[in-house]
């Protein structure tokens, strides 16, 4: 819950806009009531004078961004603009500074100094949500680009910025308010507007089989969507020792996990997040599950067993790791049996110990336990990167069909919004059973409307009182 | 001068007046009722009819609540009708004929027999308060009423039912007369009154069609219309034995093209479009000259003959209402078959009238601004005898527990009619009269007129004008009808021959697998009284209970759906903004948002959220406000 003070119209907020690494320009962007108050303190021209009075909004002026003694911390640009015509709806001001990081954030301390309180994460665009700036979908996009990930998330939330989502919504949510103003019109008019019933089933049928259509159509990829823009849980399990931590480091490039030769090493599940294609993979490497083969287990190894067995539950896409290089004994098969019915990926690991042992992937491939039979195995190893590209291939075809929803005009990235397609898409049968069933049109309504309302709270055109605390979930994650 | 001493005053003798006197009294409140004129007191100056599509729901919700409305008309009805009858039953509207005289004059018996109600023929002409709380920042409270010839009264609440009377002026073509409806006296000193106290108000208009002979009417061109048989009372106290009487008969004939040529010929001498009346008039009651205007590819337009009364000749020709000058009324009705050699008898004529600026009422339908002033009917902005009666039943309530301290009685849109038609004069800029619909109700499955009594009993009981013997036979209904669905839920018929053989004589498909009865109720063929013989162990029930039984059991899923959406709706209504609320404080307000959440100052949330120019970011804005405030105040 925010505090009565971070929404008061006295806190004035600031922060550093642009991405915090090296870079030619940075800029720190201030909003709120005492936004251009903040810039005259710290903000001086080439003479040493205060001059923000005399800047026209959305002017850059150049100058000198100085603490509060007057010491000059930066050459900088800066601009002013007056409520409402910002990007959040209030005062605001920006300054663009040229120093390198450690500057930047001097000059962030001295606007910090002259009253601004730093902003939370996301705070300029709920203040732009809440001054009416833009709408649910909108913030919610912008949300979306500062954490996307990918480029393709980023292309989609800069489609949704513009209100494509919206405008394709609005329009379904048109003819549906217009279908039930018809029939309400009727009913309340019965003697003038008797006929005017007659033959209309099949007319409204009609305009239902567009409007299911088009949200099929948005459905269709959402799911893609939203394991594109929120990455894909997925869980590397095996029985101990079979070379997950170590696939977990091929695959993120770094030495994340610890690795070595004892069984039980990885205690507890280890996340990494790994690009794969356009995919971003929520990857979780966990302790080895099995009996020990004789090893008396300790209470931690356990916790961390049980620990994988939740990761296995919760994951979306299971790696599979079996050590084809030993033997795949009843531990083996018992483990793969949990996690049948599960979306997975079976990666033989371990294949540069092949060789050595006079074996190839073909003798190991034909004498696999029958459990294994008609799986799509990865051969890989781990340690040497052999397999890699085969890995991520594998990975991208087993959650992405094929490529179609790469043709979309807007993919829908959202589980929210997922949702109350759905459940626009179960009014609309509803309504179709209605009018199967010969019912009459009064009873059209009722799920005509629930479509409606469903379509509106996606994009926030419909409130309920849920609203306060969906805006609050959402601006108070990120980054 | 020694002032009289009453507890509520109400002005005005009309439907709302009567129904807020009655409820006054009724609770014990020593109440005085002002009319103008006292041999016109539940008058009806334009249509003959009490109920029809959503006004019907209207009057069984007055009469659930301990209203008069729905025994007035039963005493009094020539023709009754149930509409809609072909759709489904949350559309099913009572509509009956009245005798206008016999309406009239029942209800004057009724309010001439009320204990603690004193009726006074006179001109109220001012509004008499006083400050109320610390000097400087208490607010306004009324006092009492001064009327025309001198004297004053004292009362705790006064409720407004003014109807069309306040600075009334009647228009027909080029005459004007500043008359109330039919001739009657108008009311002047009121509305200055009312001015004075800083009450906004403006002017709307409305109108009426012509009375005719029915002597000279040819009823043999037209087609007749009648009642239906048995009728349907519309008060659930009424025994139907009671109603089942000889009804008149109405009659339908239609205009033409020659109709329309007329009007069209002489719009520039009908008032509204030579730009007069100043008054907006409802759309959707439009006069003749509207409906040929706004919809010129209607060939025709349907007129609806109807009698006034058993005791005159007068015929009410619905449909046709119109301001145009004598003359061309003369030849327009002339052009309509059955009516050629038809002789007016009154004019049809436009009144415009004196009502309240939006945004000035509670939800308990007391003006804000001055406590205990209550206001009901016309002046808040309705049209229609059904509306005007259910806001005087709520005014009169309301009235009465404020001067007890109690809650006020406020019904939400998901609990009836009368809740929805509140709520949309409090929250909405109603630029025209506000006429009842069934599309205005969301709920409107939950909301049908054969359940008004399961709605709202138990409130009218709460509130005091529900008898302890009706409370309890409403419990009771609402048991068996419980016991009955249950029962029903548990009774199973398997796919035994003489099943599949009933199935086969009512046209309905064979049991492939043991169904209940109730589900046997889904299907339309099947009702509970011809599913008797599979059914030895019932037990003979109420028609009314076994019409909640089927209605609940056939729709059971709509129903459902329906009640999930109140649900949603009733977090939104819950949540209450503070009456001490500063909408400058609120930070991030827009402007506009600002000050239409000043001017009417919702509730709730739900009511913010209804408010034109409150855009659900407001509403956000406003949510988190007081999230704030909650937390800032624990």
């Amino acid at each position: 819950m925010v505090s009565p003070q971070s929404d008061g119209r006295q806190d004035t907020i600031a922060a550093i806009a642009t991405a915090q690494a090296p870079a030619g320009i940075g800029i720190i962007r201030v909003s709120g009531t005492r936004a251009h108050d903040i810039l005259n303190e710290v903000f001086r021209n080439a003479r040493g004078e205060c001059v923000v009075q005399s800047l026209s909004a959305g002017v850059l002026r150049h100058g000198y961004a100085c603490d509060a003694g007057g010491l000059r911390l930066d050459e900088v640009m800066a601009v002013r603009m007056d409520r409402p015509h910002s990007y959040t709806g209030e005062d605001m001001a920006e300054l663009q500074c040229h120093g390198g990081l450690f500057v930047l954030r001097r000059v962030l301390d001295a606007v910090l100094q002259a009253g601004a309180r730093l902003a939370e994460p996301g705070e300029f665009t709920k203040r732009a949500f809440l001054n009416g700036r833009i709408d649910l979908t909108q913030a919610e996009a912008v949300m979306d680009v500062i954490s996307a990930e990918n480029d393709f998330a980023l292309k989609n939330a800069g489609r949704q910025i513009d209100g494509a989502l919206r405008s394709r919504i609005e329009s379904l949510r048109q003819k549906l308010l217009h279908e039930s103003a018809f029939i309400e019109a009727a009913l309340d008019d019965p003697e003038s507007y008797e006929d005017a019933l007659n033959d209309y089933a099949p007319r409204l049928t009609e305009t239902l089989r567009f409007v299911s259509a088009d949200i099929e159509e948005m459905l269709r990829h959402a799911q893609e969507g939203i394991l594109l823009r929120e990455g894909v849980r997925c869980a590397i399990i095996g029985i101990p020792n079979a070379g997950k931590s170590s696939l977990l480091n091929l695959l993120a490039g770094t030495e994340r996990a610890i690795v070595s030769q004892i069984p039980g090493t990885t205690r507890d599940t280890v996340e990494e997040r790994v690009r794969v294609g356009s995919l971003t993979l929520r990857l979780i490497d966990t302790a080895g599950i099995g009996d020990g083969s004789g090893r008396e287990l300790d209470p931690v190894e356990k916790i961390g067993m049980e620990r994988a067995r939740a990761a296995l539950e919760d994951a979306e896409l299971i790696l599979f790791v079996v050590d084809v290089s030993g033997a795949i004994d009843r531990e083996v098969i018992d483990l793969y049996r949990e996690t049948d019915g599960k979306r997975r990926i079976v990666i033989a690991n371990q294949i540069d110990r092949l060789p050595e042992q006079g074996r190839s992937v073909r003798d190991v491939a034909a004498s696999l336990p029958v459990e294994f039979e008609g799986t799509d195995a990865v051969w890989i190893s781990a340690k040497t990167g052999e397999g890699l590209s085969d890995l991520r291939l594998a990975i991208e075809k087993s959650l992405l069909q094929d490529d179609s929803w790469r043709g979309e005009d807007l993919l829908i990235t959202h589980e929210r919004h997922r949702l109350l397609l759905q459940e626009a898409q179960e009014s609309l049968s509803a309504l179709s059973a209605t009018i199967g069933r010969g019912m009459s049109e009064d009873f059209y309504t009722v799920d005509l409307m629930g479509a409606y309302e469903a379509l509106g709270r996606i994009i926030g055109a419909q409130t309920d009182d849920d609203l306060a605390d969906e805006i609050f979930s959402k601006f108070c994650m990120g980054k | 001068m020694d002032r009289e001493k009453f507890d509520v005053i109400v002005i005005g003798a009309g439907h709302a007046g009567c129904e807020a006197a009655l409820a006054a009294a009724r609770l014990g409140m020593r109440t005085l009722i002002l009319t103008m004129s006292v041999d016109h007191i539940a008058f009806m100056p334009c249509n003959p009819h009490i109920g029809g599509s959503s006004k019907g729901h209207l009057v069984r919700e007055i009469d659930a609540l301990g209203g008069e409305m729905g025994r007035n008309i039963d005493g009094t009805f020539l023709q009754s009708k149930m509409l809609n009858r072909s759709k489904g039953p949350a559309v099913h509207s009572l509509r009956a004929q009245a005798d206008k005289l016999a309406y009239s004059m029942q209800m004057r018996r009724v309010l001439e027999k009320q204990e603690g109600l004193t009726i006074k023929q006179a001109e109220a002409v001012a509004l008499l308060t006083d400050e109320s709380g610390p000097a400087g920042q208490g607010c306004r409270r009324i006092c009492g009423v001064r009327i025309a010839t001198g004297p004053e009264f004292e009362a705790q609440a006064v409720i407004l039912c003014t109807g069309t009377y306040g600075t009334a002026r009647c228009l027909c073509g080029e005459s004007i007369t500043e008359t109330g409806p039919n001739g009657l006296q108008r009311s002047v000193n009121l509305s200055e009154s009312l001015r004075a106290l800083g009450i906004g108000l403006r002017r709307f208009k409305t109108g009426t069609p012509a009375r005719m002979d029915g002597s000279t009417v040819d009823f043999s061109r037209m087609i007749r219309q009648d009642g239906d048989i048995p009728v349907i009372p519309f008060s659930f106290t009424t025994d139907p034995d009671t109603v089942q009487r000889e009804q008149l008969p109405c009659y339908l004939t239609y205009t033409n093209k020659e109709t329309h040529d007329i009007i069209r010929a002489n719009l520039d001498r009908s008032p509204i479009y030579a730009g007069i009346i100043e008054g907006v008039g409802p759309r959707y009651c439009p006069s003749i000259e509207d409906k040929v205007v706004k919809f010129p590819e209607h060939e025709r337009h349907q007129v609806f003959v109807e009698p006034e009364g058993t005791y005159t000749n007068e015929v009410y020709i619905d449909g046709m209402s119109s301001s145009m000058p004598e003359d061309v009324q003369v030849k327009m009705y002339h052009t309509v078959p059955g009516l050629e050699h038809a002789q007016i008898v009154k004019n049809a004529y436009a009144i415009e009238y004196d009502c309240l600026t939006p945004g000035q009422l509670s939800s308990a339908l007391e003006i804000r601004a001055i406590r205990g002033l209550f206001c009901a009917g016309q002046i808040n902005g309705s049209s229609g005898y059904e509306e005007a009666a259910a806001q005087g039943l709520v005014a009169g309530i309301n009235a009465v527990m404020q001067i007890l301290q109690r809650e006020p009685l406020v019904i939400d849109r998901s609990e009836g009619y009368i809740g929805v038609l509140i709520d949309d004069l409090v929250t909405k800029e109603n630029e025209e009269p506000y006429r009842m619909m069934t599309s205005r109700a969301e709920y409107r499955l939950l909301l049908r007129q054969d359940n008004a009594d399961l709605r709202l009993t138990e409130k009218g009981y709460a509130v005091g004008l529900i008898s302890e013997e009706r409370v309890t036979a409403l419990r009771k209904k609402r048991e068996q009808i419980e016991a009955e669905k249950i029962r029903l839920k548990n009774v199973l018929l398997g796919a035994a021959p003489e099943v599949q053989q009933f199935m086969e004589e009512h046209g309905s498909a064979p049991l492939k697998t043991g169904m209940s009865l109730a589900e046997l109720l889904n299907r339309p063929e099947l009702t509970w009284e011809n599913l008797a013989p599979l059914d030895p162990g019932r037990r003979p029930l109420p028609a009314a209970v076994i019409e909640q039984v089927e209605i609940d059991l056939r729709y059971a899923g709509y129903i459902e759906r329906q009640e999930r959406q109140v649900k949603q709706f009733r977090k939104a209504e819950h949540q209450r903004i503070p009456d001490d609320i500063d909408y400058s404080d609120v930070p991030s307000l827009r402007l506009e948002a600002r000050q239409k959440l000043s001017r009417f100052r919702p509730e709730s949330i739900g009511q913010a959220m209804r408010l034109a120019g409150v855009t659900p970011a407001d509403a956000s804005v406003l949510m988190v406000y007081l999230a704030a405030r909650r937390a800032s105040s624990r």
